[in-house]
């Protein structure tokens, strides 16, 4: 079955489609929603919520780009709103060193997906949403800043502001291997 | 190392990550028409798919209940339906069937116009050979026809069998002395003969001013002996004013869905959005009496008293929940031989997770409704529109609902503040449809609409909410004081 007739199958309300559907991309999405939420019960609950949008919202789908791109908006921004209620506050970490360490690739080339999103999910709240939007799902500042109500330069700031304690996290890490 | 290779490293291996999903989760996001039980089709169907359903379902049993009492009328029982067809027949008709049939229309001057005992069929003759239009009456063994509209005038007045058979001649020595003339005189003598001295009731349906014709419906008024003999319905007593004296009296039950409305005043959006989602209509119910006053024929006035139900499922998720499980553990340590000493720690073990709650509330209501209806149909099946007002009496509330923080709060606690004890007027519409299974007692299927005109939620409420109802009433009107 192709995706085509997948989307279709879940428009006419084919459950077996929905459910296949929602196994095609429920991994993915899942991790989408670890990287925003704060803990796994977060997590399910923005995937929960995202999930259900998609279903009401697939008659909208215009068979233009990728579907997955798409279904990943949509949880995106659920996990956006969620965080929303909680109101995100992207405020400065004050850091000893102001200078950003020097990081050689090799000292993380080790990492592994799973090290990567222990690191993200270390990250202050605002730090954390700016850089995924920015670096994984590929937003731009000025998009960053409509969606998340706040000015672009806050986007910027946050952005380096989060590089730069992953960087750090890294480095500690590569001490504690020693 | 740039900021670019470092991205690039994260955004390439992130991109594509999986996570494992929690089991189960498919359960709670697959769409709701799946997980309904099979089977149980009222709640796959709306509301308008529900009143369709219970129409269908009325009409299927007025349908066979009037076939069972079409069937159950005896053949030999005379029947005087005077809403139709305005006809008396003989229960023994044997010598007028037997007869020839005669049309007057086309007679010519000379011809005999009736045979003894043959039936008559007269339509729309010139006033000078007496008739118009007839309606047949058969009295045992005796063919006359009667007319519907006769030569003379006669405008909603009420005379004597004599009076009626003196102008019936009077009218016939003035055109023709044939023996067609001495057959219907002869049926009409015989008529006042069996209703004497009963009155005839003559009631104007229209007046025909050119010609002077006048159709009548023939009613007979207080005649017991004859109409317990050979009558089955029988045209209701009124008297001359028109004024009705007739009440009935009205039991019923309604399975009823109700359609929730919420507009926003000031509340969050994602406050009204999660209640929406938490807040599922349920069939409903009520039931009362109503009294049913005739105005006349077709108008009719119906006041009464009915308790109305709603049910509506609520499902909250309330995170944070905290279980505490206390443990003790003992243990004996023996130090010696002879010196034990017995140990016991306590320790409590939390664990943080979330509890669903779901429950019915009910939102309760006492109303008075106040409604004006035109019916029309005949004694055994009748229709009827009906509009009106509904006053509330009272309203109150069990179960729980959100507040603004999101948490489930009692209902019963906080109706006052949210809403009202008293929810108005609303206006009320509905069609009926009855069928009388004995002399004094219809069944009736009566779906109808309920408009609320105000909210149930009160001013300092940060949403106004109301319900419109729909159901189907489903009842019995017993008829009083016929």
């Amino acid at each position: 079955m192709t995706e085509t007739d997948l989307i279709k199958g879940c428009i006419k309300g084919n459950a077996q489609c929905q459910r296949m559907l929602f196994e095609q991309y429920a991994g993915k999405m899942m991790s989408v929603c670890l990287r925003y939420a704060n803990d796994t019960m977060e997590a399910e609950d923005i995937m929960q919520d995202g999930f259900i949008k998609v279903y009401q919202y697939l008659h909208q789908f215009k068979f233009e780009g990728s579907f997955e791109g798409w279904i990943r908006r949509i949880i995106v921004n659920t996990a956006i709103r969620h965080l929303e209620k909680k109101k995100i506050q992207f405020k400065d970490i004050d850091e000893s060193g102001a200078n950003a360490p020097k990081l050689d690739p090799y000292a993380y080339a080790h990492l592994g997906q799973d090290d990567l999103m222990k690191l993200i999910n270390q990250l202050p709240e605002g730090y954390k949403v700016v850089f995924n939007l920015n670096v994984i799902e590929g937003y731009s500042h000025e998009e960053i800043a409509e969606m998340l109500h706040i000015q672009a330069g806050t986007s910027r700031s946050q952005l380096v502001k989060a590089r730069k304690m992953l960087q750090h996290q890294i480095i500690q890490l590569q001490k504690i291997a020693v | 190392m740039t900021d670019n290779q470092f991205d690039n490293f994260f955004r390439e291996n992130l991109i594509n990550h999986t996570a494992p999903v929690p089991e189960g989760l498919w359960e709670k996001i697959r769409p709701e028409k799946e997980k309904r039980p099979k089977g149980f089709f009222l709640r796959k169907i709306n509301g308008t798919g529900l009143l369709l359903t219970a129409l269908l379902v009325g009409s299927v049993i007025i349908g066979l209940l009037t076939y069972q009492h079409q069937s159950s009328v005896p053949a030999t029982d005379a029947i005087l339906n005077t809403s139709r067809t305005n006809s008396i027949q003989s229960t023994q008709t044997t010598s007028i069937k037997s007869g020839n049939n005669s049309t007057l229309n086309s007679r010519p001057a000379n011809q005999p116009i009736l045979q003894k005992n043959s039936k008559i069929e007269i339509s729309d003759i010139p006033i000078n050979q007496l008739v118009d239009n007839t309606e047949s009456v058969s009295l045992k063994n005796q063919s006359v026809s009667v007319l519907k509209s006769i030569p003379f005038t006669l405008k909603e007045t009420k005379v004597t069998g004599n009076e009626v058979i003196s102008e019936f001649n009077e009218v016939l020595n003035k055109n023709q002395s044939t023996e067609y003339a001495q057959n219907l005189a002869d049926g009409i003598n015989y008529l006042s003969a069996n209703i004497q001295p009963a009155s005839l009731f003559f009631q104007t349906e229209s007046y025909n001013s050119s010609t002077g014709k006048v159709q009548k419906s023939l009613a007979s008024n207080g005649h017991d002996k004859f109409i317990k003999s050979s009558i089955i319905v029988c045209p209701t007593t009124r008297n001359r004013s028109g004024f009705n004296s007739d009440w009935s009296f009205e039991l019923f039950a309604s399975p009823d869905y109700a359609f929730k409305s919420v507009t926003n005043i000031s509340a969050p959006q994602q406050y009204l959005a999660k209640k929406d989602s938490s807040e599922q209509m349920q069939v409903g119910y009520s039931a009362g009496i109503r009294i049913v006053k005739p105005l006349n024929d077709n108008w009719l006035l119906k006041t009464g008293l009915q308790y109305s139900q709603i049910n509506q499922k609520f499902s909250h998720r309330n995170e944070n929940e905290i279980k505490t499980t206390t443990v003790i553990t003992s243990r004996a340590i023996v130090r010696a031989p002879g010196d034990t000493v017995h140990v016991t720690d306590t320790s409590t073990l939390q664990q943080i997770g979330y509890s669903i709650k779901t429950i019915t509330n009910h939102y309760r209501s006492i109303d008075i409704p106040l409604t004006l209806g035109y019916q029309f149909g005949n004694e055994n099946l009748t229709i009827g529109i009906n509009a009106g007002v509904i006053f509330n009496i009272t309203s109150w509330y069990q179960g729980e609902l959100l507040d603004t923080s999101l948490t489930s709060v009692p209902m019963s606690k906080i109706s006052n503040a949210i809403y009202k004890s008293n929810i108005g007027m609303g206006l009320y519409s509905s069609i009926s449809i009855m069928k009388r299974i004995n002399d004094n007692t219809h069944l009736f299927f009566e779906p109808y609409f309920r408009y609320n005109l105000s909210n149930m939620t009160n001013a300092q409420s940060t949403y106004k909410q109301r319900f419109q109802i729909s159901g189907l009433a489903i009842g019995l009107r017993f008829d009083l004081n016929r």
